[in-house]
């Protein structure tokens, strides 16, 4: 017999092996794609608050874990079965998450499985959202990004438009990329989101409200994103449309939305944790 | 642990042996067909000269393989046919990405979509937009051609077909779009003949 600790290993180094082309292919599709990078954040920031949450001392429970464990890992081989069967990468790769959260729970207990619930909930952000989802919604988004920067265009030009995805300013048209349009920005403030409501331990409502608010924000972000990519262009011509100057423009905005987002968490939690106490 | 709870975790590690034959490509690699050796004719439409692809039209993940040609039905009206290879199909993540979003972003608006129901079960759609103050209307009918027996239903006897076949779990998938102008486009019968015999020819490449 094995002691525990080298099954354990074993096990695990079994699973990461089995699972490891589709990893690999996780790696090159989220690097390759500006939209979807943000998940490779994601496993990172599970893991600071996995670390966080097992510094807190809790009695081991073992109580209906292997239970769960057993459910986690029946519905992770349905993932990996059916993903690899119908060809759906994003379902194949929900099996990952699935499959970890069965872990903790046979390796850990219940308590532990609750003390870790932030940060496997998190986890299941490393899987994209499914494109023909996101087509739905780009759309959506890229019409309120565009509305938001007619609007803040406004007092420069009061005959600014926007018709698709092209901004007409002071007589000349701007075509707005997709990456641009606002999912990538909503994607990654919402992770962030998820991972702020984990990391100052929101109750699950305010954390849901926290998540919800990356929706106005990344409209806003976007809008300012877009409207100073306007004014940056009116001023210095259309070549600092392109290059190093515009993603710097580009990814300035969205770092001020997210210290946007931070500053008024970190104004909220300390009152929810008052509330708490 | 009992039996039955043993059960999910048996499941669990042969599910994701599977994966890891399917995802590793041991099952079967993909094959980049030359499209180069396309035949003169597919069905009532004959091929013709190539146009010139732009890399930077192809999208952020452009496919690895692709060709851009005149075709001419037998009536004498010309069209475009579009072939784009991808050595790793990614359902529901992009790859091949829709093609009636890239007429989207083109500027073209869906009138009427419907599908036929021959091989591959096709996609026909109307789009129209304005161009120059003149309306413009262009059917297209496209579809997804994988290597094996293939199509595309959800069937239980597809499926198991797949599975038996040599080429089931091959990963690569090829995106085909015929495109006419609405007015001068071939009849549904005359593409499914087009799309039976550019699949056979795939078939042959890859």
């Amino acid at each position: 017999m094995l002691p525990a600790r080298a099954t354990v290993g074993l096990e695990l180094a079994l699973f990461l092996g089995l699972a490891s082309p589709l990893l690999a292919e996780w790696f090159e599709t989220t690097s390759a794609s500006s939209r979807l990078s943000y998940a490779l954040l994601v496993p990172v920031l599970a893991l600071v608050l996995a670390v966080r949450a097992a510094r807190r001392p809790e009695s081991p429970d073992r109580r209906l874990a292997r239970a769960r464990a057993a459910l986690f890992a029946a519905l992770a081989a349905l993932a990996f079965l059916g993903g690899s069967l119908s060809g759906v990468f994003t379902l194949a790769l929900c099996a990952v998450p699935l499959a970890i959260v069965a872990f903790v729970a046979r390796w850990c207990g219940s308590n532990a499985l609750r003390r870790q619930a932030p940060a496997l909930a998190l986890l299941f952000l490393m899987v994209p959202p499914p494109v023909p989802l996101l087509d739905r919604v780009s759309p959506l988004l890229t019409r309120a990004s565009g509305e938001t920067a007619v609007s803040l265009l406004g007092p420069f030009d009061a005959h600014a438009s926007w018709a698709g995805s092209t901004l007409s300013f002071h007589g000349w048209t701007l075509i707005v990329a997709e990456v641009c349009s606002g999912s990538g920005t909503l994607l990654m403030l919402g992770t962030l989101c998820a991972f702020l409501a984990g990391l100052f331990r929101l109750r699950p409502v305010a954390a849901c409200a926290l998540i919800a608010l990356a929706v106005p924000v990344a409209l806003l972000v976007n809008g300012v994103r877009i409207a100073s990519s306007a004014l940056v262009i009116d001023r210095f011509g259309a070549a600092a449309s392109q290059g190093l100057a515009h993603e710097l423009l580009g990814q300035g905005v969205v770092v001020a939305g997210v210290a946007l987002l931070v500053i008024a968490v970190e104004r909220c939690a300390p009152r929810a944790a008052l509330a708490r106490a | 642990m009992g039996a039955l709870r043993a059960l999910p975790w048996l499941a669990l590690y042969l599910s994701a042996a599977l994966s890891f034959l399917v995802e590793g490509g041991f099952l079967g690699k993909p094959v980049a067909p030359d499209l180069a050796r396309l035949p003169g004719c597919i069905g009532p439409l004959e091929i013709l000269e190539e146009f010139v692809l732009e890399p930077g039209t192809l999208g952020e993940q452009p496919p690895e393989r692709a060709s851009f040609r005149r075709v001419r039905d037998q009536d004498g009206h010309e069209g475009k046919l579009f072939v784009a290879y991808y050595e790793r199909a990614q359902r529901w993540s992009g790859r091949p990405h829709d093609v009636e979003k890239c007429f989207e972003a083109l500027g073209w608006q869906e009138r009427e979509a419907h599908r036929l129901d021959q091989a591959h079960r096709l996609w026909a759609r109307l789009f129209v937009r304005e161009h120059a103050g003149e309306p413009e209307a262009i059917r297209i009918v496209h579809w997804l051609e994988r290597p094996g027996p293939d199509r595309d239903r959800f069937d239980p006897r597809e499926l198991w077909s797949r599975i038996a076949s040599r080429h089931g779990f091959r990963p690569d998938v090829a995106a085909v779009y015929l495109e006419f102008p609405a007015e001068a486009a071939p009849s549904e019968a005359d593409c499914g003949a087009a799309v039976s015999a550019l699949s056979a020819a795939l078939e042959g490449l890859w």
